[in-house]
This record gives structure tokens, sequence and C-alpha cells, in this order.
């Protein structure tokens, strides 16, 4: 009876250990966190800077949410988003 | 021959005078009651100085980089609003049960009710921060997050420090907003 509770004892040693190793602060632990950016606020924006890398941080976000919405066939908005796109380039 | 005598038994009064009072549990180790103006300098100055030197000799990448500022800020997000706090939050639980209080980060550094040692130097505070992500602070609540993060995270997240308090609630939703693609691959 001991030597089986002492087996049982080392297993879970060991599988605390195991999972120690694995226990990294990885992005992917953060799916459930994710949001989409409220890029419909970045139209008040218009007087910063856009080589500032706060802007250009935002523009990045929302530039992408704007490839996403493509993708998704989302073509209401096509025009609006091309003028972006163009605005985009030239600081990428 | 006084002195040989006056001296060893001073310092042997002083030192069973100390241990007495460390043995009594006298002191308050509530994190409701506030230090001393003497033990708080005597933590703060021991802090300062320690980070100060430990930091020194760092090297800073360049921290002005969208990728840095939208990694280091969905990292924040997750990882240190909880008590630093975010644009347009006033307080959180644990920003007013911590003790010592956590600086409130949306703020410059001039507006913090602490001392940052000679932060005077703009590298020198990007050092700091880093150091303090990375190692953390013993007896702070301050975690140690070098030890599951990597430094090119971490200096994303001092990045985005230096932005943060010009950041308004709207430009903070969209650089943290974590799509799944933060901008730096690990």
């Amino acid at each position: 009876m001991k030597k089986i509770n002492l087996k049982i004892a080392l297993t879970g040693i060991a599988l605390l250990l195991v999972s120690s190793t694995v226990f990294a602060h990885d992005r992917s632990k953060h799916k459930g966190k994710q949001e989409a950016p409220d890029c419909e606020a970045m139209k008040d924006m218009d007087h910063m800077d856009k080589m500032d890398p706060v802007m250009m941080a935002m523009m990045e976000q929302c530039s992408d949410e704007h490839d996403d919405d493509h993708e998704h066939g989302d073509n209401d908005h096509e025009d609006k988003h091309d003028d972006d796109h163009h605005g985009n380039d030239e600081h990428h | 021959m006084k002195c040989k005598i006056i001296i060893p038994s001073t310092l042997a009064l002083a030192a069973i005078a100390g241990l007495s009072f460390l043995y009594s549990g006298l002191y308050p180790m509530g994190a409701d009651v506030p230090h001393t103006k003497l033990t708080y300098w005597v933590l703060e100055t021991l802090r300062e100085r320690s980070i100060a030197r430990a930091s020194s000799k760092l090297q800073i990448p360049d921290l002005n980089s969208p990728a840095m500022l939208l990694a280091g800020g969905a990292d924040y997000n997750d990882m240190c609003t909880s008590c630093h706090l975010k644009p347009g939050q006033q307080k959180s639980d644990m920003s007013q049960g911590l003790y010592p209080q956590p600086p409130n980060l949306t703020k410059d550094t001039d507006d913090h009710d602490h001392s940052h040692g000679d932060n005077s130097d703009i590298d020198q505070a990007a050092r700091r921060q880093f150091w303090i992500i990375k190692h953390g602070i013993k007896a702070s609540g301050m975690p140690a997050w070098g030890l599951t993060h990597d430094d090119e995270r971490i200096w994303a997240m001092v990045a985005f420090l230096k932005k943060l308090p010009q950041l308004t609630e709207q430009q903070y939703q969209i650089i943290t907003a974590r799509k799944g693609n933060s901008g730096m691959q690990h």
C-alpha cells in the first residue's frame, strides 16, 4: 500500500515538474482576450503627425483591420479602404 | 581604555535592542499601515540605488518602431493595467491595496508620488523600466516577467510605456487591441 502511495506521489511530482516547464507566458494564451481596434475613433485624430510612431502603430492596426474586412468580402466601403491604404503605404 | 569598553558595549546593546525589536513582532507589517518615513527612505534608497547600478550598462534598442508599440501595448494591457492603470482609469483594487502603491504609468514620471532616483536621463529611465519589468522588485508585488518573457518583448513594453502618458483612451484602445498578430513573432 505504501509503495502505491509513493508511486502516486512521485508521478504527481513528475507531472508538476513537466507542466511548470510549459507554463511560459505565451501570446496564444491571450486568444480569449482578442478584440477589434476601434478604428472609427481615428477619424477624430486628423491633427496627428503621420510620422509619429503612435499614429503609425494605429494605422498599422487599422490597415490590418481593413485587410481583414476585404478578406471577409466586405466591399461596401471599398473606396474608403483604398484611400486608407494609399495613406498607409507612404509610411510602411 | 574607556573606548575599548564603551564602543563594544554600545554596539552590543544596539544589536540586542535591534534583535529584541525584530523578534517582538511590534513592527506593523500590514499593507494598510504605511512605513515610517525613515523606513520608507531607507527602502526606497536601497531600491533605486540597486536598480540604477544593475541597469546602467543595458543597451537600449530602437524604441520608436510601431511594431514595438503594438507588441508592448497588447502585453501591457493584459499584464499591467490591474496595478498600473490605463488612460481614463483612476484606480483599481490592486492600485489601492498594494503597498508600496504601484505607480500610475499613465502619468508622466514627474507626477508620480515617489522617487525614481536620478532619471533626468531619458535613456536611464528606459533602462530602469526594462530592469524592473524583467527582474521585478522584492516585496512589492512587482513580478519578474523575465522568467517567462524574452528581452525583445520586455523592450517592447518599455517602448509602449514611453508613449503611454500621452495616449488618449481611444488611441490606447486601438494600439492595445490584441488581434492575434501583435507585430513581433517569437
